[in-house]
């Protein structure tokens, strides 16, 4: 049984080529199960009440309101979803495009997941002169994603019934009135699909959203005030700020609890240039921790191989009297081993796991990672990772087209792909050089696998953690130095190159959070 | 009072000292055994993970390679055609050839006829009969 789409469009004054493509966009779809719910919000252009009139007249699956007083965006929307009676609702404005497979697209999704309730896909821009541009690669279901910008946005197909059950638009949300409603609609499902496909072209006009999220600073005011009522609802003390000058959000949750938290540090008491400046690497990250760290519950555990220079030692316990635990490590070098006896050795439920050649940037690293944990779904937190002259060594795992540190060299400076590099996201994993996690987390997956001594490890946890239905988030918030490879060669065995291949093949070419190269 | 009283409280303490330290000692012990339990832990559980991982995978790579089997067939199949219409092509290139020779046979023998013609007493008397008229036609051009 096919569905039936209710498309809704609220139509306020479209510039007429823009309508007219409008128009033919939804007759060239392949799915013809659809009725057009067509509200005229009080138009002044006779040529587009006239057309919406001949439309009415032409095809009966046009469902037609005329309003007697222009009332806004969302008053048209819910008139227009008051005239929709398909299992579906499709977002369209008046000046945008469906590509011509979207329909059939959504509903080959619903056949394949009857029980769905929110399909959203990804989407490009047209510019006036009708280039397309701005490709939207958008990852899977990404609910932390989704506090910081609208990024399912379009296209949006909602099952009717849950529209209605959660109020349809609301008064007050003028220019987000669509990020308050996906909002509401994803904390009432977890049945959400992403089609990887673009099936909407977003038309920039002068006055659009899409030329610039500036040209319209109430509807980054209506978007605050959608998240902070989300959260709200959702029991979760949190900060909503921006993160100027991007019109982007940063959700500053607050912390519950303040619980110990073990920082674990492998080492042999490798020496190396790091600023010009001889520095034993150990050393520099301990006294970073104790200079920049302002959460105060804290333990680091240096877990020190048997080479590691006494007077190395020495100088740990000297710089760090109150929160330093070393623990030998008598066996041949294994990363993972290492990283393990650990976290055997701490009683915290969270722990950092952190290479020697690291140095804190952020003095509330900690209190940033921590506060993703307290969703208790997310296993794992990292942070950013710069390089000694300041460029990105890590921004997250990608693994399109290989498993690499996601924006690796170049510069912190720069926005990512619609802002990627400046909000927290989910993720397919972070790098092992700095992650926190959650011990339950971490014992439920068996650690990090002994099987991978030096390379891949961090991926394998990673993968293991999103196996179980856990969330990996990367955050921008904390930032630290990671002097890549400077304690030890970035290499990998044959053995633990197929191994990986064996367990996680099917999916690690295959990244969902990330497509973006 | 009992002169010995002090003796014994110091001999209890002094008793109690090593049986706590005793006790402590112990207590390093069994949490050392802990923590190498909870590394033997770690290790099965990623061994288990590790395995069913692997095991989710075999699926998915054998109807990769069945895919590429089956395209495989397919190629296969493609290029049997191919070779199949080429062989008729070359049957049909060599009939042409052979029928070719044939004609070749054929004029040349035709042409063997004509210069046998040529040079017949017949074909002479002919043309020295026919001599005044091509005269004649000459001066009129």
């Amino acid at each position: 049984m096919q569905p039936l789409f209710s498309i809704i469009t609220p139509v306020y004054n479209p510039p007429h080529d823009a309508f007219e493509k409008c128009i033919e966009s939804v007759y060239a779809q392949e799915f013809t199960n659809w009725q057009w719910c067509l509200v005229d919000d009080k138009s002044s252009d006779p040529y587009v009440v006239a057309r919406i009139k001949e439309l009415q007249v032409l095809d009966s699956r046009v469902v037609v309101y005329f309003r007697s007083e222009n009332g806004g965006i969302i008053k048209a929307s819910n008139d227009a979803l008051s005239l929709a009676t398909g299992e579906f609702v499709v977002l369209l404005d008046n000046d945008d495009e469906l590509h011509p497979d979207a329909l059939s697209d959504v509903a080959d999704q619903i056949k394949q997941n009857p029980l769905v309730d929110y399909i959203y896909t990804d989407e490009d821009k047209i510019s006036v002169s009708g280039e397309h541009y701005d490709e939207f690669k958008k990852p899977k279901w990404s609910p932390e994603r989704l506090l910081a910008h609208n990024y399912c946005s379009h296209l949006s197909v909602i099952r009717r019934q849950l529209v209605n059950a959660v109020g349809r638009f609301r008064r007050g949300f003028e220019g987000s009135q669509d990020y308050d409603l996906i909002l509401r609609v994803v904390e009432k499902t977890s049945r959400i699909i992403h089609i990887p496909k673009v099936l909407y072209h977003w038309r920039s006009v002068p006055g659009s959203v899409s030329i610039a999220a500036g040209e319209k600073p109430y509807a980054f005011v209506s978007a605050v005030k959608a998240i902070s009522e989300y959260l709200s609802r959702k029991n979760v003390d949190a900060v909503v700020e921006e993160v100027a000058p991007y019109s982007l959000i940063r959700v500053k949750r607050t912390l519950k609890e303040t619980p110990k938290i073990s920082i674990i540090i492998p080492t042999c008491g490798t020496k190396k240039t790091i600023f010009g400046i001889e520095t034993c690497l150990v050393l520099n990250a301990v006294e970073s921790i104790e200079r920049k760290t302002t959460y105060a519950n804290y333990e680091i555990i240096v877990v020190a191989d048997a080479k590691t220079p006494t007077e190395i030692i020495a100088d740990l316990k000297r710089a760090s009297p109150s929160h330093l635990k070393v623990i030998d490590y008598k066996k041949k070098f294994n990363f993972s081993d290492k990283c393990n006896l650990g976290v055997v050795n701490s009683d915290a439920p969270f722990f950092v796991l952190l290479n020697d050649d690291t140095e804190i940037i952020s003095n509330d690293w900690l209190e940033t990672m921590l506060s993703y944990l307290q969703e208790p779904d997310v296993a794992m937190v990292g942070p950013m990772l710069l390089l000694e002259d300041g460029r990105i060594q890590s921004a997250g795992h990608s693994h399109t087209p290989h498993p690499h540190n996601f924006y690796n060299g170049r510069s912190s400076a720069e926005l990512g792909e619609l802002g990627i590099l400046k909000v927290a996201r989910e993720c397919t994993g972070v790098t092992g050089a700095c992650a926190m996690i959650r011990r339950n987390a971490y014992f439920e997956v068996g650690g990090l696998s002994n099987n991978f001594p030096l390379s891949f490890n961090d991926v394998d946890l990673s993968f293991k953690f999103l196996d179980r239905g856990y969330r990996i988030i990367w955050t921008p918030f904390a930032r630290l130095f990671h002097f890549e490879t400077a304690s030890r060669p970035n290499i990998s065995t044959p053995e633990e190159i197929e191994l990986i291949t064996n367990r996680w093949g099917n999916k690690i070419y295959n990244d969902d959070y990330c497509r973006i190269q | 009072m009992d002169s010995n009283t002090p003796t014994s409280a110091e001999e209890m303490s002094s008793s109690l000292a090593s049986e706590l330290e005793q006790v402590c000692h112990e207590l390093q012990l069994a949490e050392g055994k802990v923590m190498q339990l909870e590394l033997a832990l770690l290790q099965s559980r990623d061994f288990a993970i590790g395995a069913a991982a692997e095991a989710s995978e075999i699926p998915i790579i054998r109807a990769k390679f069945q895919n590429q089997f089956a395209e495989s067939e397919r190629k296969l199949a493609d290029a049997n055609e191919h070779v199949k219409s080429h062989v008729a092509h070359i049957a049909r290139l060599e009939q042409l050839v052979a029928d070719l020779l044939k004609l070749e046979k054929v004029n040349k023998d035709l042409r063997t006829q004509m210069n046998h013609l040529k040079i017949s007493v017949t074909w002479r008397v002919g043309r020295l009969i026919m001599l005044p008229i091509r005269i004649v036609k000459r001066i009129v051009k």
